[in-house]
């Protein structure tokens, strides 16, 4: 391991924990670092132990879980499809997630007794893998920026359908509409946040069991078949996990944009282009991406909480633009 | 396809329009006869002269004023998939418009269209400078920045609304659609078409020519960039209008246009005329819908156009024969 690559690691750690503190620490009730790093290992007040593992706490874990997954599946979808300006929200994977995660639970208001919550993730998963068979299943339309482009027709498609559901159920519920548009942290309850976070601590699992073929697939099909890697079998897989990780993430945020484009561009930066060294950096990176948007979202301006989409946004939509000039 | 005539293209398309305009007048909680313009109970008559005319005329002038837009940012660019939506041309509108009511303006419709324009003109100068090369327009970026440039102003537009507490107030911008229009701002829409279809009129010869590449239209005597200028300007001014009477709503300019070349390959000033029309009647067809599918509640004018219009670029991007982009 180089001397970059090690400082990459290091570098984006440190980042993401002292994000993590800062986003437990600042508030209504604002707490020292002290108090913060009391309170977690079980000790300080009673006040900043509840402030910190009941207010606070939820939106880290939310925060870990969907930069993580983002992050993970944008550098799989740009691993096989060698594209650097690819990622979930762009292929309108996370559109698709949406909708099935809006239809289920419309449909799921209108029948007693129906467990929304345990389906959720599934109508995600076949939401995700609906949109990416539009978007890349179609034969012979193989150029770069047509996959792009059906991805955007797909997102604005789909956007619009759940604009429509949402704003019909109730005309004023903009803020409802926004967590599967642009993507918000819509339940921060401790069951329900770890559920899916031990999904994602499973998906992620599997992704680093897959990192020696995987880093052969960053060198060209054909290399990865020369070590003996099915690579049919592979890419099949590879993609299922992709979709899958996004799910995970669009039922815990929504739509969130973008995360899973930059953080895999900036972690390049650090630490070349080997997918070994690149996964955990790109993980970290995505982390720390959604968790300083989440500081921006429930601080920046009190008393008003913006969605964390919002926010997300307006950081990483620039970068693409700044990405795409730089081509 | 059987190539028709110019004059027969149009007047099927007027009849078309004057068809749907009929039927949006009609439509609504209560069905009326047109024939209610006229009719002797004042109630009846009131609703059909100051809300149902007033939504007919903006929506179909907003309509063409849309499609042309498309029409001349897809001859711009050189290709089919241009839009003002897509661009961040609505986007930009709506954003400034938003600003300005959240900074004490008063939304007549002066401001309105001031702000609009502006908002407008800015949004498009961005996403120019964006794709700009020394080369000439760079296509990929052209739509993939301007898609992503307009979806960042779009969700700045939707901070900004929840910040202030007003997305309610300005949910007929957000969303779209023509449910409060007024008297004066159907005149407004109108009087905007108006003057496009005469600075179009003045300016066919050079839009036609805008299509050919720099060498060819310089050498037929034309300054390839004030052409340019002039297109953008107009882009700006239809856009700029179409959200100040209707608020954001997209896609129309991307498949109208089309369409029209479809039925009628034919230059680009020829297609004026059907373009704006078609772009009318699809304003009004949609407009119909949003107000009768679920009645009393209305559809979002923005995500039915969304998902009408997302289809239509989703095939697009999808036929074989179009593989060149």
């Amino acid at each position: 391991m180089n001397k970059k690559t090690l400082i990459g690691w290091v570098a984006s750690t440190i980042v993401m924990l002292a994000l993590t503190i800062l986003l437990l620490s600042l508030g209504d009730i604002s707490l020292s670092f002290g108090q913060v790093l009391q309170a977690l290992f079980g000790g300080g007040d009673r006040i900043a132990s509840i402030v910190v593992w009941k207010m606070r706490l939820p939106y880290v874990a939310a925060a870990l879980i969907t930069g993580a997954c983002l992050a993970a599946s944008g550098l799989l979808l740009q691993t096989l499809t060698h594209n650097a300006l690819v990622d979930s929200s762009i292929l309108g994977v996370n559109a698709g997630a949406s909708l099935g995660a809006v239809l289920l639970i419309t449909l799921g208001a209108s029948i007693r007794g129906f467990a929304t919550d345990t389906w959720l993730p599934l109508a995600a998963v076949l939401g995700a893998c609906l949109s990416l068979a539009l978007v890349a299943g179609q034969k012979g339309t193989g150029s770069r920026l047509q996959l792009l482009l059906r991805g955007v027709a797909l997102t604005a498609l789909l956007n619009g359908v759940i604009l429509m559901l949402q704003l019909n159920m109730n005309s004023f519920a903009f803020d409802r509409v926004l967590v599967w548009l642009s993507g918000s942290f819509w339940n921060v309850d401790w069951v329900f946040l770890r559920h899916y976070g031990l999904a994602a601590i499973a998906l992620i699992v599997i992704v680093f069991a897959l990192i020696r073929p995987l880093g052969m697939l960053v060198l060209g099909d054909d290399m990865a078949a020369a070590s003996g890697v099915n690579v049919t079998k592979l890419k099949r897989g590879t993609l299922l996990l992709a979709i899958a990780l996004a799910a995970v993430a669009v039922t815990v945020g929504g739509a969130i944009s973008l995360v899973g484009l930059m953080a895999p561009n900036i972690a390049k930066h650090w630490c070349g282009h080997r997918f070994a060294a690149l996964l955990p950096v790109t993980i970290m990176v995505g982390e720390a991406i959604m968790l300083l948007a989440t500081i921006v979202a429930n601080n920046l301006f009190l008393p008003a909480l913006l969605p964390v989409g919002l926010v997300v946004a307006v950081i990483t939509m620039p970068y693409f633009l700044f990405l795409l000039f730089q081509q | 396809m059987m190539r028709r005539s110019k004059w027969a293209l149009n007047a099927e398309l007027l009849v078309l329009v004057l068809g749907l305009a009929a039927l949006s007048l009609s439509a609504g909680v209560h069905w009326y006869a047109p024939s209610a313009l006229w009719t002797s109970q004042p109630q009846v008559t009131s609703i059909m002269w100051q809300i149902r005319l007033p939504r007919v005329i903006a929506a179909a002038a907003v309509g063409a004023l849309l499609a042309f837009a498309g029409q001349l940012m897809q001859g711009l660019s050189r290709n089919p998939i241009a839009d003002p939506s897509i661009l961040g041309v609505n986007a930009g509108a709506t954003l400034m418009l938003m600003l300005g009511a959240l900074n004490g303006l008063a939304l007549t419709i002066i401001n309105t269209l001031w702000l609009s324009l502006l908002g407008a003109g800015i949004a498009f100068m961005c996403v120019l400078a964006l794709a700009m090369r020394r080369g000439g327009l760079d296509v990929l970026r052209f739509i993939l920045g301007g898609t992503v440039f307009s979806s960042l102003i779009t969700c700045l537009a939707y901070a900004v609304g929840l910040l202030t507490n007003s997305t309610a107030q300005f949910r007929n911008l957000l969303v779209g659609g023509f449910t409060g229009a007024t008297a004066s701002q159907a005149l407004t829409a109108s009087s905007g078409v108006i003057v496009v279809v005469i600075i179009a009129l003045f300016a066919h010869k050079e839009l036609s020519l805008m299509v050919l590449d720099d060498t060819t239209a310089r050498s037929l005597g034309v300054d390839p960039s004030r052409v340019r200028l002039l297109a953008a300007l107009l882009v700006v001014i239809c856009a700029g209008i179409a959200v100040a009477i209707a608020g954001n709503i997209g896609f129309v300019g991307l498949g109208v246009p089309q369409v029209i070349a479809y039925l009628h390959p034919d230059r680009f000033e020829k297609n004026m005329a059907p373009t704006m029309l078609g772009g009318a009647a699809f304003m009004l067809a949609v407009d119909v819908l949003a107000k009768t599918v679920t009645a009393p509640n209305e559809l979002p004018l923005s995500a039915l156009s969304a998902i009408c219009g997302g289809i239509f670029l989703f095939a697009i991007l999808s036929d074989p024969r179009r593989q060149r982009l």
